[in-house]
């Protein structure tokens, strides 16, 4: 294949081994989802308990932020240590990455929900899970939901260096191409499809921010 | 309204904030009556949102007991007396993503009221309000200040709550909405027999609104009383300095009386007295009308000389030209309710009865003309219109 230039090589690639790419990208998609999607379920809850207990916020929000220093290539590594090779470490690594948006980012929404309205609402006799629900999660979802965003973005970068530990993904695709000799073709056939995926995730979960905003707060 | 069916009732009443040592409220003993429009009073700090705050347990109570219409709140669930009292504050806090009608029906649909019952009490109201009803699909964003703090007070009112909280609904709006959104209130609280408890540092507000003013500073009532009583009788130079010196010169007119002003002889006739003898009472004492009364003085109604001239050789008794529609005053009504009307009107003078309807005096326009010359025109000159306009 020496006579082919390296994009001639990419499309060979792309031609032979489509349905492999194609396998890896969904592997890829999946488990920074997982990661993501676990990290919302603990991370939201956890963001709305520190937005109602203003004196826990920082400890929090500071542990957060330390899991956050660690280089990815590291904790991955320390986390393999105890969960082994494979998939798990990394969706355990990309739910650690996360939380630090997510948790910020619910709690920023929540904290800006204006004060007067959450009073008016208890005023009115709404219950602490109605304020909850009626008032407080509809006016900051958006916010939520651009953490969300950063998480998923930062998570597709974060999986593309878990083949290391054996999970699969495009990221094995890059690596194959790094050990190779004239690998450029490989390192460009599965960094294209991570890029792609990064920059789709971020359009689509961009809209669905604006579109979760409460239709009366869009134009300002 | 009778005392001893107190809505809100505070018996020594206390309140210390976590964190200070000084009380924000300290031993507050207040009774306020069913149907009362009642205003809190005081400068900032004076502890007047404290103690409303406690009447639906917004804050906590530290001592003493508040009574709603004679329970304990203490024994009560708060969240379900929160939704039996209405709430309006400054700042209007209607749900920026909900609609118009979303923010309305949070209280009926907390409480789990019928689609049906809620879609008509929303027309009631927005009709209440004279809002449009196509403001109903809008978000808040949308309406102006005034409109935004209309539909606040209508939320206030739309689980038929009989007591409404206001913590200085007003205080954020350009003078010419806030009169309008008072004279709104003033109405609904008469029309629909509610009690409002108001919060306000606006003096000219309290006047206007209240039945009933209570006076705070530094956590303690001052004063509690009625609007005239307070301008009359100030306790002490703490309230007087709050009134203000114009408002307290201009109380003299405030509170004058009918029966203060009025004449008490009348010229008047027996109902069956002949036409002739009205005549000759009217040439007599020089006047074009005679008041008409029965043998215990109870007023009938008056006749008129254009009358007696055109009818004089038809009938002859006062009773066949009797007029009967006319406005009268009580001797205990206060003038400043009726002035504006009676100097309005092209009436020369209006007959006094008291509540058996027995005659007792006139007032006459000239007397009312010199009054009004002598309290306000006399002592603010450059207030001629503004003293209009209030009236």
């Amino acid at each position: 294949m020496a006579h082919l230039n390296t994009w001639q090589q990419l499309i060979y690639y792309y031609q032979h081994n489509g349905l492999y790419v194609w396998e890896q990208f969904s592997r890829h998609f999946l488990v920074s989802i997982y990661g993501v999607l676990f990290a919302a379920i603990i991370g939201i809850p956890i963001g709305i308990y520190v937005a109602r207990n203003h004196h826990l916020a920082d400890f929090v929000i500071s542990i957060a932020n330390v899991i956050q220093t660690i280089p990815s290539l590291a904790l991955l590594s320390i986390i393999m240590l105890g969960l082994g090779l494979g998939v798990n470490t990394v969706i355990v690594t990309v739910f650690l990455y996360s939380l630090l948006p997510i948790i910020k980012n619910t709690y920023t929404g929540m904290s800006n929900v204006d004060a007067n309205i959450i009073d008016s609402g208890r005023g009115m006799g709404m219950t602490k899970w109605q304020i909850l629900y009626m008032i407080q999660l509809p006016l900051s979802l958006s916010i939520i939901m651009a953490g969300i965003r950063s998480a998923l973005v930062i998570a597709i970068g974060i999986t593309a260096i878990g083949s290391f530990v054996g999970a699969g993904g495009l990221g094995d695709i890059i690596t194959r191409g790094i050990n190779a000799t004239n690998g450029a073709a490989l390192i460009i056939a599965g960094a294209l499809p991570t890029a792609f995926m990064a920059i789709i995730t971020d359009t689509v979960l961009n809209f669905l921010e604006k579109w979760l905003q409460p239709a009366a707060l869009k134009n300002s | 309204m009778t005392e001893d069916t107190a809505c809100v009732e505070f018996r020594h009443v206390t309140k210390i904030y976590n964190k200070s040592q000084l009380p924000a409220v300290s031993d507050i003993n207040l009774k306020i009556a069913r149907g009362a429009f009642c205003c809190l009073i005081g400068t900032s700090g004076s502890g007047k949102t404290t103690l409303m705050r406690m009447i639906n347990r917004m804050n906590p109570i530290t001592k003493g007991t508040v009574l709603v219409n004679g329970q304990d709140v203490k024994n009560l669930n708060p969240v379900n007396l929160r939704r039996h009292i209405g709430y309006v504050i400054q700042s209007n806090g209607l749900m920026p993503h909900m609609t118009i009608k979303d923010n309305i029906t949070i209280v009926p649909r907390l409480l789990k009221w019928s689609e049906d019952k809620i879609e008509q009490k929303v027309q009631e109201l927005i009709q209440l309000a004279e809002l449009p009803t196509e403001f109903l699909n809008r978000y808040p964003a949308e309406l102006s200040g005034g409109q935004q703090q209309r539909v606040g007070v209508l939320r206030a009112l739309a689980a038929d709550q009989d007591l409404i909280l206001m913590d200085e609904p007003f205080g954020a709006l350009d003078p010419i909405t806030r009169e309008t959104l008072q004279d709104f209130v003033k109405k609904l609280q008469t029309q629909l027999d509610k009690t409002i408890i108001f919060v306000t540092h606006d003096m000219d507000e309290a006047l206007k609104l209240a039945t009933q003013m209570v006076i705070m500073n530094e956590g303690k009532v001052i004063q509690d009383d009625t609007p005239v009583n307070i301008l009359h009788q100030p306790a002490n130079e703490f309230v007087k300095n709050l009134l203000g010196e114009d408002r307290l010169e201009e109380a003299q007119h405030y509170t004058v009386q009918v029966g203060e002003i009025m004449l008490t002889d009348p010229v008047k006739i027996n109902i069956g007295a002949s036409l002739t003898q009205a005549l000759s009472v009217m040439k007599n004492r020089h006047v074009d009308t005679l008041l008409v009364t029965d043998d215990s003085n109870h007023l009938k109604g008056f006749i008129s000389v254009s009358k007696l001239d055109k009818r004089y050789h038809h009938v002859d008794s006062v009773s066949d030209i009797l007029e009967t529609k006319l406005a009268t005053l009580h001797p205990d009504s206060y003038l400043r309710d009726y002035a504006g009307k009676i100097l309005q009107g092209n009436m020369t003078y209006v007959p006094v009865v008291d509540h058996q309807d027995k005659l007792v005096g006139i007032v006459t326009r000239s007397a009312l003309v010199n009054l009004v010359y002598s309290t306000i025109w006399g002592s603010t000159e450059g207030n001629i219109q503004g003293a209009d306009k209030h009236e």
